[in-house]
């Protein structure tokens, strides 16, 4: 190699040193990731996965991020950013939605505005109600709004009550039918929504079949009529043994129909419960019973104080129609009676704020 | 010696320097990049257990900011900036879901063979555990974001805008409050009075009836308050509008404030629809002599008219057939003729029943065929189906109430 040679080649060996030196020392010298300080125990269980595994942390170090990196002027590139940040859908559904509502809120608002004076000029809303022409003001904004939602998101705009509700109540059964194995249960459901006249063997026939003698003797008593009378309307407080008797009873004697056997009822009742059973099935068709009942059910669970006060109404309603100019007298008396039913509380709410007797 | 091999070395050696130098200060942002570096899923082993892990990743992703832990997820979302109303928006979704999966858990009703009022207790019970979570909820919102927020009350003002056009005269964000507080004491007040059932509450609906009641107080001014009772009261008041009622903006403000100065429209909610319609009734019993005197007799006579369903029924019907503007008025006429002409008939002792009978079936045809050539037959049809036909009742007419 000749000295020009060899110059050349220290050169560039001294260029890729140095350069090498000089990338090891900037390296060396970069500031951590600008990640800031998030609090996640996924940080925590990942660490403690690679020190299992490799008796040694992995760090990695974060890129900086801050959260107007994944913002957009346009709706999809907003979703996308976020979709690949790896937000879950919901999230990037609650972001999207806010951010399209509150653009169809400030649009609905100018639509809105020239008609907000309009509240009080009822000849302009007369049957056709108000309802259907603020509709029809803000028609533009509505389209706007669910064509975005649609298009962003494959959705639309909710009742947050009724989405709610269903989500309290996803995994609540039906009770009527809770006693069947969910399978069965299923089978049983997918047969009394069919229609009866398209198959060639009955519902009943049918349900004979699938439910062995036992399933099929409660699935009997569970979906009489008399249910209605007995479980839904009734103020009586039992057992469940003893309901199910008295149903039992009923259905032993009654064909099943829809047609209830009110009075046949009371006496299969008064069989199984006795007289004061039979007395608050009557009384709790009354609407006034059940407010009473309401009233006693707040001081203790005796449906005997029930029936006490209802009694007093009736007499002191009487009384009152025989001689009002007793009133005064009567309204005492009436309430001494009650206060030996209920507590002062409820004394004072059915005289003072009640009008009892006249509820 | 060859150079040409270390001299290629070593020009390689400096372009993946410089190329390195470029990489290092001019890397693309890393959101651009993000599912470029896919890792796939790999599994680590240990001497216990098989672990199923990601390949740490250099970039932030939603993962790291998440925290099943409320209060570090707001710390999260804040250290990356992200904006406020936002995180209220991801936070409160997040309490939501997660109010709502306790509320799914509370044991429901599950004993077939309980009665009405077995049921009720049972629900009243699982009432106030439902009220107390979410009294819980609103103290961790309060804490976090350090006012009452409610997404419900938001996704509730947008679903519907009627609650605009009858708050308009309050800030967006009060307005959407006090719509939400209307909106749950309507629940409340139903399941309080089962509907319309009975008339007292079961003790914990009235104290939650009355907690509602001093929220929506709370969130507004005298004023306020004020103008949303008359506002509440108008459709109440006046049921159907009032068309062709020489009646400006003003005088029908006026009109609701006498309504106003006895009828409080929380009472609606209070009470039970039975009692609150007595009040009502009672009210409108104390008020017809200063809307008389403020109206003037013919006015008075027109908005009388305008509280008449069958009136109202029958100016949209001739409205929206393009009839003249006084077809409902000659038509309501006829009726009032109509019971004059069938009283007479009824009271005329000259006549057996059998001629009373006929006179009034000539009059039933009479009438009709006036309301035929009024209104079409067709509209006609119309009208029978939904305004139960007074011409068809004119032997039950009697001195003091006219034709039904």
């Amino acid at each position: 190699m000749n000295a020009k040679g060899k110059s050349i080649w220290l050169v560039l060996l001294g260029i890729s040193l140095g350069l090498n030196v000089w990338l090891l020392i900037r390296w060396a010298n970069m500031k951590p990731p600008e990640k800031p300080a998030i609090v996640s125990p996924n940080d925590a269980l990942t660490q403690k996965e690679f020190i299992t595994s490799t008796q040694a942390p992995v760090r990695v170090a974060k890129q900086p991020f801050e959260w107007v990196m994944l913002e957009s002027t346009s709706y999809p590139q907003y979703a996308t950013n976020l979709r690949n940040f790896g937000c879950p859908e919901p999230v990037v559904k609650t972001i999207l939605q806010r951010d399209i509502y509150a653009y169809y809120l400030d649009l609905r608002s100018k639509e809105l505005a020239p008609f907000l004076v309009s509240f009080w000029d009822l000849a302009t809303n007369d049957f056709d109600d108000s309802r259907a022409i603020v509709r029809a003001d803000v028609k533009d904004a509505e389209t706007t709004v669910d064509s975005l939602l649609e298009q962003l998101l494959h959705t639309r705009r909710e009742d947050p009550f009724l989405t709610r509700v269903r989500r309290r109540t996803a995994k609540r059964n039906d009770v009527r039918l809770g006693f069947l194995p969910p399978e069965t249960r299923a089978q049983l459901i997918r047969i009394e929504k069919q229609d009866d006249e398209t198959n060639s063997i009955s519902k009943d026939q049918q349900i004979a079949q699938l439910l062995n003698p036992v399933e099929l003797q409660e699935y009997r008593l569970r979906s009489s009529p008399a249910n209605r009378s007995l479980l839904n309307t009734s103020y009586i407080d039992a057992q469940p043994a003893a309901l199910k008797e008295i149903i039992a009873r009923y259905c032993s004697d009654s064909p099943p129909k829809d047609d209830i056997d009110r009075p046949k009822l009371k006496e299969d009742i008064r069989a199984v419960l006795g007289d004061q059973a039979a007395q608050i099935f009557e009384l709790s068709y009354l609407r006034n019973f059940r407010s009473l009942y309401a009233v006693a059910d707040q001081a203790h669970r005796d449906p005997s104080a029930a029936i006490a006060l209802y009694t007093i109404q009736q007499d002191m309603k009487n009384k009152l129609a025989a001689q009002p100019d007793s009133a005064a007298a009567i309204i005492a008396e009436g309430r001494r009676l009650v206060s030996q039913q209920v507590g002062p509380e409820q004394t004072q709410l059915l005289f003072d704020q009640l009008n009892f007797p006249n509820l | 010696m060859r150079r040409w091999p270390i001299l290629s070395v070593l020009f390689l050696s400096i372009a993946a320097n410089v190329a390195l130098w470029l990489k290092v200060d001019h890397a693309p942002p890393w959101v651009e990049m993000a599912f470029t570096t896919n890792s796939a899923a790999s599994v680590l082993e240990t001497n216990r257990h098989v672990l199923s892990v990601q390949q740490p990743s250099s970039k932030v992703t939603w993962q790291d900011l998440d925290d099943p832990a409320i209060p570090n997820f707001v710390a999260n979302l804040r250290a990356v900036k992200c904006p406020e109303l936002t995180i209220r928006d991801i936070v409160t979704a997040r309490l939501d879901e997660q109010l709502d999966a306790r509320i799914a858990a509370i044991p429901a009703v599950t004993e077939f063979w309980s009665t009405a009022i077995q049921k009720d207790r049972l629900q009243a019970e699982q009432r106030e555990k439902v009220r107390a979570l979410e009294r819980e909820e609103e103290a961790t919102v309060r804490e976090l974001f350090g006012s009452d927020w409610n997404r419900d009350a938001y996704l509730d003002w947008v679903i519907d805008p009627n609650e605009e056009f009858f708050l308009g005269f309050l800030p967006r964000e009060k307005a959407m409050a006090v719509e939400f507080d209307l909106h749950r004491l309507g629940q409340a007040s139903s399941i309080a009075f089962a509907g319309n059932g009975r008339d007292i509450a079961p003790r914990g609906d009235a104290e939650e009836l009355a907690r509602l009641s001093r929220h929506l107080k709370s969130l507004l001014s005298p004023a306020e308050y004020a103008e949303l009772n008359l506002r509440s009261l108008v459709s109440t008041v006046i049921v159907w509008g009032l068309p062709d009622v020489a009646m400006n903006s003003a005088d029908v403000r006026y009109i609701v404030s006498l309504y106003a100065r006895h009828l409080d429209f929380l009472d609606s909610y209070l009470k039970s629809p039975d009692t609150f319609h007595g009040l009502k009734k009672s009210t409108e019993a104390a008020v017809q002599e200063d809307i008389r005197n403020y109206l003037g007799a013919e006015r008075y006579a027109a908005y009388q008219r305008a509280q008449d369903y069958q009136y109202v029924y029958l100016h949209k019907l001739a409205h929206d057939a393009g009839l003249s503007s006084d077809t409902a008025e000659k038509i309501f006429a006829m009726k009032s003729e109509a019971s004059r002409e069938a009283l007479a008939v009824s009271q005329n002792a000259s006549l057996t029943a059998d001629a009373r009978a006929q006179q009034l079936a000539d009059l039933r045809n009479k009438y009709r065929a006036s309301v035929v050539k009024s209104l079409g037959e067709d509209k006609m049809k119309d009208y029978e189906a939904h305004a139960n036909p007074w011409w068809t009742k004119l032997d039950e007419v009697t001195n003091s109430g006219g034709a039904k």
